[in-house]
């Protein structure tokens, strides 16, 4: 790669950042908590002051021709920065006092996992609140997108950009213009996220909570601004919003495009986004069966269901209840979900609903095969035929996947967590959901993880956003080369 | 404004190229995934993978959406059906690249309404022509193809030498097509009727169709004596180009390596003198005396072959060498090794399948070279209101409508015709009166 190039392009973006930091600063200054107004104000400056850096590092840059390898150079150092810069609120604040669990909880927003170290978020200032959410929100569809979406001189190297930080693979119905289908991603999340904050408002929530929630909602994230999270309103109709919305974020945001631009069968059409809505029913009516007796009434028993439910398949990581405490099985079908997340093309996590489905056909294709040796099979996700090159992209995407989850578990069950924990912290990491079981479950924080393994999660938290390889390729020697 | 373009070989990705400097939505079709992914890498379009003449694939690739539809793939009967289709399916302009002139019914090389097709752009006669301006290239000041390649418009300066000064404009000899609308004095565009006679120093304005107006700028600036031309290859190129050298009034002389084709050349060249050789061996070109050629056109199938030929004919003394160049790229190593000149098909159908391209930005306008004056290209996309002559239009003082374009065909803006839907217009106006141009023609239809 080329480092000057790398250097410029994300010195542009940091400004991007910058400009996002200006709402906590803000709402500090509004609330007069100079406090938190110090730490905002430093973080700012600290971005600008980064973002010279970089802007002078690479003002002699000869060319703004970006090729893939600058693109991977610039996705890894945004979010080096990212995390960074984002984590320095909260030490200088005081809110958290290691740097390291800082820089946790800052990926964690960002790559909409919402696994927090705070065990308890009620006392903290509404502007750290207010960055917490905002950074789900920001991450959801990615500051990159948006970079691509508001600096038009970007040109083709848009596209490898693009293409690195975009959550799954989008390819249908979209502009042919990189820059303006970024845009209208971020249209039509913006649009979806203006419309969840209403739905709040009118439901009754306080303003601020309602944006914050509204935030990490559509991100899929899962910080709030309370404790209790969602559970803390005591509110069905809030609950039931926050389930759609949920179900929502989760589906491919392309076909809203699609849908926007007056074809909105495609999204009933859509083969992946009816698998996933029946995996999500089939789940629930499974936890319904086993937390039926704990409720009183039947309507409070499904919509517990489904919360939980939806915040899993989602990666959101909401609840409204401690799922930790449920029968086994309901713990182990949602501990399953944690591995498949949304969509594709979904502010979501995980190894997406089209992948796990293309995995189990092909699985079954394996099993007639040895049957009838000479039929020929293709793999179909509704009515496209998968091809060969992506079938073995898929194989390998989830191997690897499979493989960072298991070395992760392995590093934090040997620093003295519990195969539960430590297997659910991994994999709730490594699909972006936040909750895991045992002693990261629910009602529990990620302060007690240790520090070394904070760092293993937040290398699980940001190759779960960038899809692995973009994140795995920048530890290769060629990508180094120029 | 949505383009999309069928093929992704050489000429459909230059096409790409040429269209996404002018800021559309690109959507690129193609059979082979390898060229699509290549694609992919260096241009921002949306690729749509499938057989070009699949009504499910233009479908996928939204062509009732189209502003613009290029079918530019290697087969000329894939292009025409592509392109015949995606007109029939909603595409608002279609062109179709076909190599073989046979495919055409007149001499341009652009023809109309071929299969309902807007425009058949054939490579052959479409280089030959770019082959031709290149050589006379240095006598004008400044050569516009416009109106999708219908009118050219040239700036020739009247030299302290040329027989020209001392004569008025109706008495120079032009050519049958061409006509002489303006003439530039001190800077300022003059109607050329307004001009009593010819002074050192003046620029005359020529417009007519391209082949026509490069016929006349080579009687103009050399007049009576007689010039002599070696084309070397005798491809649908080399023919094509030999054509436009002997309407130019230029001796042709077309080396051809292959025995049956020199005898066909002979049959449809009375005019040409065609010689059977072979164009690399110097002692065949010393043979042939090639170093009292005015200039030489080297137009064989092989790019090889032409850079030798170019730098053979230097070596030996041609003054002006000009090569077809089939491979993107080689005619920066043309400028490298000192030759001038060096022009490839997909370049010229690249930049006129953009040109075809209804543009969202006011005026096609381009700078003539020196004169500080602009052409603007204005199509006429409403019905004018009532019977409406050319000379009618109120224009901003200082600009004239110098040509006009009907369909494929150049007509005469001195005889003022009749305006019609679809006529486009070139004026030619001082720079800083661009916008008020298009904003006049606005009222009459005209949409720059």
């Amino acid at each position: 790669m080329n480092p000057r190039v790398v250097a410029r392009i994300t010195a542009q973006l940091l400004l991007l950042v910058a400009m996002t930091l200006l709402a906590p600063l803000f709402l500090a200054v509004y609330d007069g908590i100079s406090r938190a107004m110090w730490a905002y104000l430093v973080t700012l400056i600290a971005t600008l002051a980064m973002s010279l850096v970089l802007g002078l590092a690479g003002r002699s840059a000869a060319t703004t021709a970006l090729h893939r390898k600058d693109a991977l150079g610039i996705v890894g150092l945004a979010w080096v920065c990212l995390g960074v810069l984002g984590g320095m609120p909260f030490v200088v604040e005081g809110a958290i006092a290691s740097p390291i669990s800082a820089l946790f909880e800052a990926v964690s927003g960002f790559t909409t996992t919402g696994a927090t170290v705070i065990a308890d978020v009620d006392p903290l200032s509404r502007a750290t609140n207010l960055w917490r959410c905002l950074s789900h929100w920001i991450g959801g569809m990615g500051i990159v997108v948006l970079f691509v979406a508001v600096f038009p001189q970007l040109g083709v190297g848009a596209k490898s950009l693009f293409r690195t930080e975009v959550p799954g693979p989008i390819s249908e119905g979209l502009n042919p213009r990189i820059q303006k289908t970024a845009l209208a991603l971020w249209w039509i999340y913006a649009g979806l996220t203006g419309l969840c904050c209403g739905l709040f408002l009118l439901a009754g929530m306080s303003p601020f909570d309602a944006v914050c929630h509204a935030f990490s909602t559509l991100g899929t994230g899962g910080f709030s601004t309370h404790t209790a999270s969602i559970g803390w309103f005591h509110s069905p109709v809030i609950e039931w919003i926050c389930i759609v919305f949920m179900l929502i974020a989760g589906l491919n945001f392309g076909l809203y495009y699609t849908a926007f631009t007056g074809r909105p069968g495609e999204l009933w059409r859509n083969f992946e986004v009816r698998f996933y809505l029946a995996y999500n029913a089939f789940i629930i009516l499974v936890v319904l069966l086993c937390i039926r007796d704990r409720h009183p009434d039947v309507l409070g028993a499904v919509r517990a269901a489904a919360f939980q439910t939806a915040a899993v398949t989602s990666t959101t990581g909401f609840m409204t209840e401690d799922f930790d405490t449920y029968p086994d099985l309901a713990r182990f079908l949602l501990f399953v979900s944690m591995f498949m997340g949304g969509c594709a093309g979904s502010t979501a996590g995980g190894l997406k609903a089209s992948r796990v489905w293309v995995l189990l056909k092909l699985g079954v294709n394996a099993i007639s095969s040895t049957l009838r040796p000479s039929s020929v099979t293709v793999v179909r996700l509704g009515r496209t035929v998968v091809g060969s090159d992506i079938l073995h992209d898929i194989a390998v995407y989830t191997t690897t996947f499979g493989f960072i989850f298991a070395a992760a578990t392995a590093t934090l069950v040997a620093m003295g967590m519990s195969i539960e924990s430590g297997a659910s912290a991994s994999i709730a990491c490594l699909s972006s959901i936040g909750p895991g079981f045992g002693a990261v479950g629910p009602s529990q924080s990620y302060a007690v993880v240790p520090e070394l393994g904070k760092l293993v999660l937040v290398f699980c938290m940001i190759a779960g956003r960038l899809e692995i390889f973009a994140l795995l390729a920048l530890f290769t020697p060629e990508a180094w080369k120029r | 404004m949505r383009t999309v373009v069928l093929g992704a070989g050489e000429v459909g990705s230059h096409v790409c190229r040429e269209l996404s400097s002018v800021g559309t939505d690109i959507v690129l079709v193609d059979r082979d995934k390898g060229a699509l992914a290549k694609a992919e890498e260096s241009l921002d379009v949306l690729t749509v993978h499938g057989d070009v003449t699949h009504r499910s694939v233009l479908a996928a690739a939204e062509i009732e959406r189209a502003d613009l539809a290029v079918a530019v793939t290697g087969d000329d009967a894939v292009n025409i059906v592509a392109a015949g289709l995606c007109a029939s399916l909603g595409a608002r302009r279609t062109a179709a690249r076909v190599d073989d002139p046979h495919f055409l019914q007149g001499e341009a090389g652009v023809e109309a309404g071929v299969l309902g097709i807007h425009s058949l752009l054939c490579g052959a006669r479409l280089v030959s022509e770019e082959l031709l301006r290149l050589v006379e290239q240095q006598d004008a000041v400044y050569v516009g193809h416009l109106c999708a390649n219908a009118v050219q418009v040239c700036v020739m300066p009247v030299t302290a030498h040329s027989e020209l000064s001392g004569k008025r404009v109706v008495e120079v000899r032009h050519g049958d097509r061409v006509s002489i609308p303006a003439v530039v004095r001190d800077g300022v565009l003059r109607l050329a009727a307004e001009i009593p006679l010819l002074e050192v120093d003046d620029a005359l304005v020529l417009t007519g169709p391209p082949a026509a107006v490069a016929a006349s700028l080579s009687r103009l600036s050399h007049g009576k004596d007689r010039r002599r031309a070696v084309v070397v290859g005798g491809g649908e190129v080399g023919l094509s180009t030999a054509r436009l050298l002997i309407g130019a009034f230029i001796d042709v002389k077309l080396v051809e390596q292959d025995r049956h084709r020199c005898e066909e050349l002979a049959a449809l060249l009375p005019k040409a003198e065609i010689v059977h050789g072979d164009g690399t061996s110097l002692s065949f070109l010393r043979d042939e005396r090639i170093e009292d050629a005015s200039f030489l056109v080297a137009a064989t199938k092989a790019d090889e072959v032409n850079l030798m030929v170019s730098l053979l004919a230097k070596d030996i003394g041609v003054p002006r060498t000009v090569a077809l160049v089939h491979r993107p790229g080689y005619s920066d190593v043309y400028a490298h090794l000192g030759l001038r000149g060096a022009v490839g098909p997909h370049e010229v159908i690249a930049r006129i399948a953009s040109w075809l391209a209804p543009t969202r930005k006011t005026g096609a306008h381009s700078m003539v070279t020196g004169t500080g004056h602009a052409l603007v290209e204005i199509a006429i996309e409403s019905p004018p209101s009532s019977v409406l002559f050319l000379k009618d239009i109120a224009l901003p003082p200082d600009s004239y409508v110098v040509a006009m374009a009907r369909g494929n065909a150049c007509l005469f803006a001195e005889e003022s015709p009749r305006l019609a839907l679809g006529d486009r217009l070139v004026v030619a106006c001082p720079l800083t009166m661009v916008p008020d141009v298009v904003r006049r023609m606005h009222k009459v239809g005209g949409r720059g």
